[in-house]
């Protein structure tokens, strides 16, 4: 008789990461010794108060920066080890980011925001727009491509930069207090968006929270204190799935 | 295409910073543009002056001087002639002593022209020949320039004393006596057969035509005038008469005589069959010039060898001056323009830079690679280099416009040289006077394709230089150093 190991494969494996800024009697640990594995295809929010080291820990897990000590794996590739081009390349197929404030460039459209992110793959104009436009229709925002940024509501702005975050299909989301500048009701929205998404696309999504009630949606919250973990149990929506 | 409409919209939504780094780029080009067009508009002026020294007829002129003591030891101090120098000048000039009482009876009219060597010797006119072999000469010619003292009145009674009618040292009793009359004027002999190399040519004549006889004379024209000769007139040396075929307006700085005739009956009239005093040079190239020049002075001892770039040295006046404030200070206030303008473009685009963090950051994290963030930067520096460069080449062309609109007047000035021999005496250049005074040009300032064509290449360099420093801080970014900016 064969057991099918129904477990799934991780996608990150974190071991004994440190990140430390500054020198000397400034130096500050962002995160310490922290162990984490996060499985293909998991919503994990990352919670804690502000300084607790959140927004270190998804840079991290973004290749947006290497460890001072310890391992950042994904796919069992270790991060710190890759030159900058590589974890560019990385960045531009795997991974997908949200931020809090949105980061949209406030010159161009919402439909040239979500080019931003298709034009290093050197696409045809045509096809380029082309795909922009399904994305902004995936977020329910197909009448709002020519809209600047500055004419679009917070929610709408933020499924600008989700709809973004989407366009290279990443295999994993990253997003930083993504209802942080939202009103509740809003950010309910944003969170479900986040989550039909991952659904559909069978993406691995990490959001770092600070908001208990969006923490609660996700599948597992991993609970930080000054650069520690101190908890990261599954909740009850991950329990229910 | 993307990444331009991404560019154009950063420089619309910077349009004050931009307009400002386009502005500073503008002033800069706009001035490297309107001073050298400026110094392009001095340079016409200045050959328009110069045109006729080198037109004169001659490339060189070849003659030899009497020469002096050096006088005081600083030497500065009056200068005397040698003694064999001296002694050539008097064999040249016959002694120039006569006795009045031997031009006829005592109260009889009489006229005496006197042909004198001042400052220049004769030599053979063999020479003509020896500078013809020299490499780099495409033609010479002879040509004699003496001065006439032409004497006319009655011959004095008997028991007055004669005197001598050239000056000599040390001697005060000088000039002829009351009752006579005196006059003198430069008289050259030209070789016309040969009109492309000679003191006077063909496109110097201003009225009437060029010498085509023995018996024929030209005029200098303010000569001329001064004694209210016309077309047509005789002038008389002695029992030769000629007929005046011809006015010629010398050229400032050019040589100048107030008669010109042929080279055989002056040399005939003045008793230097077979002599000349200056041998006119043209050479093959203007490059050969400074070459002939030396191998003659190598081969014919005493020679002074007179270029027609040491005329033109001798240009002054307010075109000189402006021409060589444009050379100096122009320079610097280009260089000085460019530097600020270069200065301003990169530190705004270095502040416009730090402004951006955030956003470089967002773009790094998308996935932008290094290489990409930084040509988007420099592209935009690039665009307001563009932008500057147009502004720059209109401010140009606008003060290049104005300078030509108001075309302001220079004055060049031929200060008559100084000679050797002292006041009274012929010029240097050759044996004739050098035409002194002064000429008048107007101003203007061309702007040329190769112009504006240089400043849109400064312009893309400022741009390109700015977006080297913006580029540089960008490609410093860490993208999660950039994220955590706090715009």
């Amino acid at each position: 008789m064969t057991v099918t190991d129904i477990h799934p494969r991780p996608l990150y494996e974190l071991r004994g990461v440190t990140k430390t800024y500054g020198q000397g009697a400034g130096q500050i640990h962002a995160v310490r010794e922290l162990d984490l594995t996060i499985d293909e295809g998991e919503l994990v929010a990352i919670a804690g108060p502000s300084g607790s080291g959140k927004t270190t820990l998804l840079q991290l897990l973004g290749a947006l920066d290497r460890p001072t000590n310890g391992q950042v794996l994904f796919e069992g590739r270790d991060l710190g080890k890759l030159a900058d081009g590589e974890l560019t390349k990385l960045r531009a197929a795997t991974i997908g980011f949200v931020f809090q404030q949105f980061n949209l460039i406030p010159t161009l459209n919402a439909r040239q925001n979500v080019e931003v992110a298709l034009a290093p793959q050197g696409l045809p104009g045509d096809v380029r727009r082309s795909k922009a436009e399904h994305l902004l229709a995936s977020v329910g925002l197909e009448r709002r491509g020519d809209h600047l940024p500055s004419m679009l509501s917070g929610g709408e702005q933020q499924r600008v930069a989700i709809a973004r975050a989407m366009a290279n299909e990443p295999r994993v989301l990253l997003a930083d207090e993504p209802t942080g500048n939202l009103d509740s009701v809003t950010g309910q929205e944003i969170m479900a968006l986040l989550r039909s998404l991952s659904l559909e696309r069978q993406q691995t999504i990490v959001v770092v929270t600070h908001n208990q009630e969006i923490a609660a949606t996700a599948g597992r919250v991993v609970r930080m204190q000054d650069g520690a973990i101190v908890d990261g149990e599954p909740t009850v929506a991950e329990a229910g799935r | 295409m993307f990444y331009v409409t991404y560019m154009v919209s950063e420089l619309r939504r910077r349009r004050g910073r931009t307009v400002l780094t386009a502005l500073g780029l503008a002033v800069g080009v706009g001035l490297v543009v309107a001073v050298s067009a400026l110094s392009t508009g001095l340079d016409r002026a200045q050959a328009k002056v110069l045109k006729p020294l080198t037109g004169v007829g001659t490339d060189l002129s070849v003659s030899r001087p009497v020469r002096f003591t050096a006088g005081t030891p600083t030497g500065q101090g009056p200068r005397a002639l040698l003694r064999a120098e001296r002694s050539r000048l008097q064999q040249e000039n016959g002694g120039l002593r006569f006795g009045l009482q031997n031009l006829g009876k005592p109260g009889a009219k009489f006229t005496h022209d006197s042909f004198l060597s001042t400052s220049q010797l004769t030599f053979p006119q063999s020479e003509v020949a020896k500078v013809r072999t020299i490499s780099g000469v495409k033609s010479a010619a002879g040509g004699l320039t003496l001065t006439v003292l032409h004497l006319s009145g009655r011959v004095p009674k008997q028991g007055r004393q004669s005197r001598p009618l050239a000056p000599r040292q040390n001697d005060t009793r000088v000039g002829p006596p009351s009752s006579l009359n005196f006059d003198s004027r430069t008289v050259t002999g030209v070789d016309w057969s040969t009109p492309d190399v000679a003191a006077v040519t063909p496109g110097q004549i201003v009225a009437g035509h060029y010498l085509e006889s023995s018996k024929q004379a030209v005029l200098n024209l303010s000569y001329a005038r001064r004694k209210n000769i016309h077309l047509g007139d005789t002038i008389s040396f002695g029992t030769t008469k000629l007929h005046v075929v011809g006015f010629a307006r010398t050229p400032l700085g050019g040589q100048a005589s107030d008669v010109y005739m042929d080279l055989g009956v002056l040399q005939k009239l003045s008793g230097r069959s077979g002599r000349i005093n200056t041998i006119y040079v043209r050479a093959t190239s203007a490059s050969q010039v400074g070459r002939v020049a030396t191998a003659i002075r190598t081969r014919f001892s005493g020679a002074s060898v007179t270029t027609a770039k040491d005329l033109a040295d001798r240009v002054s006046g307010s075109l000189i001056d402006a021409k060589n404030l444009t050379k100096k200070l122009g320079t610097a206030l280009e260089i000085v323009g460019l530097l600020a303008a270069f200065l301003i473009a990169g530190l705004l685009t270095l502040s416009s830079v730090t402004k951006r963090i955030r956003e470089l950051g967002t773009l790094k994290a998308l996935g932008w690679s290094q290489p990409l963030v930084v040509r988007q930067v420099t592209g935009e520096s690039l665009l307001q280099g563009v932008l500057g460069g147009v502004l720059g080449i209109a401010v140009g062309v606008i003060g290049a416009a104005l300078i030509s609109a108001f075309s302001p007047t220079l004055r060049a000035t031929v200060a008559q040289a100084a000679t050797q021999a002292g006041p009274g005496l012929v010029g240097a250049f050759g044996q004739g006077n050098v035409t002194a005074g002064s000429t008048t040009v107007a101003l203007d300032a061309p702007v040329s394709i190769g112009l504006i064509a240089l400043a849109v290449g400064l312009a893309v360099l400022g741009g390109l230089l700015s977006g080297a420093v913006g580029a540089l801080r960008a490609s410093r970014l860490r993208p999660a150093d950039a994220l955590r900016h706090i715009d």
